[in-house]
């Protein structure tokens, strides 16, 4: 659908057919931009999906370029979206560096700023961790009787030359690295499920303390997350047979690396999002087994939309109807949300702990 | 006299001088002493300046057995029979006869207090708890002391009504806290709720009645269950035993509006209090709605606390948020947290007082603070981007952009 350039729409219903199509969150720490998604539109231009502010159901979706015709951005979000701009594709990791090299510059504060400083050295650390990893295991599964043997084995057998082998043996163990994924355990998706399972935990344990809606709403949350860690539990058995057999899935990267890389990213794409929520959860229950409802409304206007491409993806099919999001807040519940300041403090101080 | 009780004297010339800052060091020390004694004149000597600065007190077994009573305290010259009031000279005696009653659970009080070094609400409720109904039973069957008249400038006659009516509200009190933590954490308080609360006080005189109603009205203003109860209690259809008590009650909260001290100068703190007195007159504008003398002294507390209210931002701006930022460029994370934190807190502060009125002075003195938060040529990048956070906080990001 192409927009007028500051025109945003309101969509009732948001049921994307794919994980693309559904868009890549970004962490903006301006309140109205919570849960913000970017995709690419037909004509390859970046538009953004932004949760419907009035925490009722539907999306708003405009282009990037427009956002100050919707929003005054903070300045972190300023250089984000600068840097967002300057991204030839949108995707889940290409917005973590993004995000990342952004913190850097210190405009999201001092604790984001030291969080993306201690970023680089881990991810650096992980990169090399996964290296030696693959390595380890396309020697196992070869009967090499060292890693530079497996490799010249590898080649010869695909009739390539060991460097592009190696090359491509690297490109992947840093795009695991990068996605979290840990090749050296049998499920190389532990952590990123696991992170899932913490929240499912936190969101059920509340469920006592509430009634009426917010039991209704957050009960809705609580099955929204156990469908993701469903599909998690599935992405995770489809990851592990790819790492099974690590010389065709280097022959595989080597012929069609896109067909490869996507279907790693997709792990990604299943669990992006949920992180943040996680984050802003914990940070809203520091005090207090439940978030306040100004922030429970927050955190299901951004659930995160299963697509329809997931049930080819993982097996699992999205609901029949969309998510039930909560209405606007009743006038108590008004008095308990923060201040625009405080609701950007509180972004800051989730974005640091979000990497 | 002992050594220390000379310290204290010499002290007190000192303090008159001492910076805000020194003051509520010194006023920090004294409230750890175990046994104040002279400390607590020096302390009641400096109350004009600690009202203005209302520097954090630590949570003592005094200071909890009575923090229900907060918004009623009076200075003695200020206490009536007729008022809803607690004169504070009465705390230290019926706070030490509490003590006195029961010494075990006293000392058990006591080590609960150690235990817990932080001074907050989940403390106050974990020794309240304990305290409260001990001190209600303590206060209910209390015999004067010799001293007291002395001790506490009453008559004797004072005695057992103020000891009934503080020991018959102090009986419930955990049930109130639990409403108040609960009104906290965003749970709207239901009529039901507030009438199974106030059910036990249905034979309560008046006088320990307009206490609940004033400290009801004072600590949820904003609840829509305690309007109705305002409501039902002022109505001609009520007994003249329950309109009485509220007469009381709204009488002495439009006086606190009329006499309500200046913002506090301790910035955390300000706009709670600010919201609080917004919030109670809204109330009591809704409460005397068809009383047009009563509204003309409302709308003459607004006007005052508007009016206390810019002039203060503009000294909390200068002083408490513009004035740090000359060390901004050697200043270190803890620092530029500090900063932020303040300038933070007097958004919050400018926030709730614009709700009294004068929004476009509040903009006249944030606009006149950016040139201050301008980065310069000599900044370095770091600088640069902290001078752009403060006016992101301060003056929005839209013109934090234009600064850059």
């Amino acid at each position: 659908m192409a927009l007028s350039p500051c025109t945003p729409s309101l969509l009732d219903s948001f049921q994307p057919a794919s994980f693309r199509e559904r868009g890549a969150m970004v962490p903006f720490t301006t309140p109205v931009l919570g849960g913000a998604r970017v995709r690419l539109d037909a004509r390859q231009q970046i538009e953004l999906i932004i949760c419907n502010p009035s925490g009722g159901r539907g999306v708003y979706i405009l282009p990037l370029a427009a956002l100050e015709a919707f929003c005054q951005p903070s300045l972190f979000d300023r250089a984000l979206i600068a840097a967002i701009n300057g991204l030839g594709a949108i995707s889940p990791a290409g917005l973590r560096k993004a995000t990342r090299d952004t913190m850097a510059g210190g405009l999201a504060g001092r604790a984001a700023q030291h969080s993306a400083s201690q970023a680089t050295p881990q991810a650096q650390a992980l990169q090399r961790q996964a290296r030696a990893a693959l390595r380890q295991m396309l020697q196992d599964q070869l009967g090499g009787v060292d890693s530079p043997a497996s490799i010249t084995l590898l080649a010869t057998r695909l009739g390539l030359p060991r460097d592009i082998i190696d090359a491509a043996l690297r490109a992947l163990a840093d795009l695991f690295a990068e996605i979290g994924i840990d090749i050296a355990v049998a499920s190389p998706l532990a952590a990123p499920r696991a992170r899932l399972d913490d929240l499912a935990r936190r969101v059920q344990a509340s469920l006592p303390w509430l009634e009426g809606r917010g039991a209704r709403d957050v009960g809705e949350l609580h099955a929204n997350l156990r469908q993701f860690a469903a599909g998690g539990k599935n992405l995770d058995r489809d990851i592990a047979g790819l790492l099974a057999d690590v010389p065709t899935m280097i022959a595989d990267f080597t012929s069609t690396p896109l067909l490869v890389v996507d279907r790693l990213a997709r792990v990604d794409w299943l669990f992006d999002g949920w992180d943040r929520i996680a984050a802003l959860w914990r940070d809203s229950t520091a005090a207090g087994p439940l978030p306040s409802r100004a922030v429970l409304a927050e955190i299901l206007a951004q659930v995160p939309v299963l697509p329809s491409e997931a049930l080819a993806w993982i097996g699992i099919a999205p609901p029949a109807t969309p998510n039930t999001k909560t209405g606007p807040l009743p006038p108590d519940d008004q008095r308990m949300a923060l201040s625009l300041g405080d609701l950007l403090a509180r972004n800051e101080r989730v974005l640091a702990a979000l990497t | 006299m002992t050594g220390l009780g000379s310290d204290l004297r010499a002290m007190r010339g000192d303090l008159h001088g001492a910076a805000d800052r020194q003051l509520t060091q010194v006023v920090a020390m004294l409230d750890g002493l175990t046994n104040r004694g002279e400390a607590d004149g020096l302390i009641a000597a400096l109350r004009p300046r600690l009202a203005r600065l209302r520097p954090p007190r630590p949570l003592n077994f005094h200071r909890i057995l009575f923090i229900p009573f907060d918004p009623l305290i009076v200075p003695v010259a200020a206490w009536s029979r007729d008022a809803p009031v607690v004169p504070r000279t009465i705390l230290r005696p019926l706070g030490d006869l509490v003590r006195a009653s029961s010494p075990e659970r006293t000392m058990a009080i006591d080590r609960l207090l150690a235990e817990h070094q932080h001074d907050n609400l989940a403390k106050t409720l974990r020794v309240g708890k304990i305290l409260w109904p001990l001190a209600a039973e303590a206060l209910l069957s209390a015999t004067m002391q010799d001293d007291w008249q002395a001790s506490s400038g009453l008559r004797e006659a004072d005695f057992q009504p103020l000891c009934h009516s503080i020991g018959t509200i102090l009986r419930h009190v955990p049930a109130l806290f639990d409403m108040l933590v609960a009104d906290t954490a965003g749970v709207t308080l239901l009529a039901d709720d507030l009438a199974q609360f106030m059910a036990p006080f249905a034979d309560a005189d008046p006088r320990t009645m307009a206490m609940l109603v004033a400290i009801l009205n004072m600590r949820l203003p904003h609840v829509g269950a305690v309007r109705a109860l305002n409501q039902a209690m002022g109505a001609d259809t009520g007994t003249p035993h329950l309109r009485l008590a509220a007469n009381q009650a709204h009488d002495f909260i439009l006086h606190t509006l009329e006499t309500a001290p200046p913002p506090s100068a301790n910035l955390a703190q300000a706009e709670a209090e600010i919201t609080q007195l917004a919030a109670m007159i809204d109330a009591q504008a809704q409460h005397f709605r068809d009383r047009p003398a009563q509204l003309a002294r409302i709308a003459a507390a607004r006007t005052k606390l508007n009016a206390a209210c810019r002039s203060h931002f503009v000294d909390l701006l200068a002083e408490q948020v513009l004035a740090p930022i000359s060390q901004i460029a050697t200043a270190d994370d803890s620092m530029i947290d500090g900063f932020e934190r303040d300038a933070r807190a007097l958004r919050r502060f400018d926030l709730a007082a614009r709700k009294l009125g004068g929004g476009a002075s509040y903009d006249l003195a944030l606009r006149a603070s950016a040139e201050k938060l301008r980065p310069d040529a000599a900044d370095s990048a770091t600088t640069r981007i902290d001078k752009l956070r403060l006016a992101e906080i301060l003056l929005g990001s839209a013109a934090a952009a234009g600064l850059g």
